[in-house]
């Protein structure tokens, strides 16, 4: 699948990391930005820093002929973590875990999709959820049923909805609340 | 024939008396004739604006027209929207609401321009977020929106620089050697210190303050590649903000 690079994906000094303060942390936030979208895009959920370095279009512009360096995607990773959306698989910081969005922004998905189709106060199995109508929309791709579980936990708390175990996954159901 | 003496005299004061008396008539029937005339094509005017409403509204060339047309007979259709203007063609809204998306952008852009944006790029920006439906906007609709605003003292003005027009939704003011590199990096889109050393011939310690205080106000991103430095000017990089 193609992905539509943004503009800033070819302004040269995107690539190195910007001295001023300011400028840097809005840098770093169209990186995250950037490459949470592309992740998501490329269906992408392990990422191993060493194995992408000059090899992964999206830290590598050979147009402009700049790339991210190891230290660099580092840094961007780094930022990731930070706000939730990726987590080291190592202590080396060689191998990374993406979220492509966190359980909460699935939980609030979930829910306004819930409530736009009408299905508030009625019951929906998992099943139905991951392969119904909800998962032909393009924001759901690669919900998987553990994210699902994750998130719908956070709307049981919130109280918007009512989770319902059956025998096996396939009989698990959720109700919607109207909040 | 000239008469002399007293009765001469006399008879000259009367002659004069009467040619004051003949201007001033003129004069008067003029004054009357003239206001007649501005009343008169004040109401054509708004005959004019009221017909042509639509149009003043939609096309940018046209509402451009209309406006330096009434600038020109000293008619401010923007003084005040409750106005008689304001209340036929709705245009003070216009151009307050327009305002406000001008601020709303400057101020988004800002961490990554350091307030400064080159005045088509916000057109088209500004195009983008209003949509397709709304009415199509010039860059005059832009500099007069920003005059509207200008009252309120929010610190943004319009400076020059090379044949670029610029908001600086910052208040600061750039020195002469800031914008003599601002007007070098139009050629590229950035300069570097070798550049700048050709081109102004300036001593290194001016080109590196200037190109720090550059990068201090965020207006200039630096690209370091392979030990070459080049100062990138935010603004000029197009669709910076798509």
């Amino acid at each position: 699948m193609s992905f539509q690079f943004p503009p800033i994906y070819d302004f040269p000094p995107f690539y190195t990391i910007q001295p001023n303060f300011t400028t840097r942390e809005k840098q770093l936030q169209m990186w995250c930005n950037l490459a949470l979208s592309y992740f998501r895009k490329k269906k992408i959920t392990t990422l191993s820093v060493s194995e992408s370095v000059g090899k992964l279009d999206l830290f590598t512009n050979k147009k402009i002929q700049r790339q991210l360096s190891e230290d660099k995607i580092r840094i961007v990773l780094d930022e990731l973590v930070k706000r939730g959306n990726a987590q080291w698989r190592d202590k080396g910081k060689d191998s990374c875990s993406i979220l492509w969005r966190k359980y909460d922004e699935w939980a609030n998905l979930i829910y306004k999709w819930a409530f736009d189709n009408g299905l508030t106060n009625s019951v929906c199995t998992y099943y139905e959820l991951l392969n119904g109508d909800m998962s032909n929309e393009d924001e759901f791709q690669g919900l998987d049923e553990d994210t699902l579980q994750k998130a719908l936990e956070i709307l049981v708390k919130q109280r918007k909805a009512q989770i319902f175990s059956g025998s096996n996954s396939d009989e698990m159901g959720v109700k919607f609340f109207h909040s | 024939m000239k008469k002399v003496g007293i009765a001469g005299i006399q008879q000259q004061k009367k002659l004069n008396e009467n040619l004051h008396k003949i201007g001033d008539e003129l004069y008067s029937q003029q004054l009357e004739q003239m206001q007649a005339q501005m009343v008169q094509f004040k109401e054509q005017l708004e005959i004019f604006a009221k017909k042509y409403k639509n149009d003043i509204k939609k096309d940018e060339t046209f509402r451009q027209n209309f406006q330096s047309m009434c600038t020109s007979i000293g008619v401010d259709p923007l003084a005040s929207s409750k106005g008689f203007w304001g209340e036929i063609l709705g245009v003070g809204d216009f151009y307050y609401e327009l305002a406000v998306q001008i601020i709303q952008v400057c101020y988004l852009s800002r961490s990554r321009n350091g307030g400064l944006i080159e005045i088509n790029e916000l057109k088209k920006t500004l195009t983008e977020i209003r949509g397709k439906k709304a009415v199509k906007i010039s860059v005059d609709d832009i500099t007069r929106a920003l005059k509207n605003i200008e009252i309120l003292g929010t610190g943004f003005s319009i400076i020059k620089i090379g044949d670029k027009k610029m908001i600086q939704s910052v208040p600061r003011e750039l020195n002469s050697d800031t914008s003599s590199i601002l007007l070098l990096a139009q050629k590229k889109g950035y300069v570097s210190t070798q550049q700048i050393q050709n081109e102004l011939n300036w001593s290194l310690l001016r080109i590196n303050q200037t190109l720090e205080s550059l990068i201090k106000e965020g207006i200039c991103w630096l690209d370091d590649y392979n030990g070459q430095k080049n100062y990138y000017v935010a603004c000029y990089f197009q669709n910076e903000l798509a």
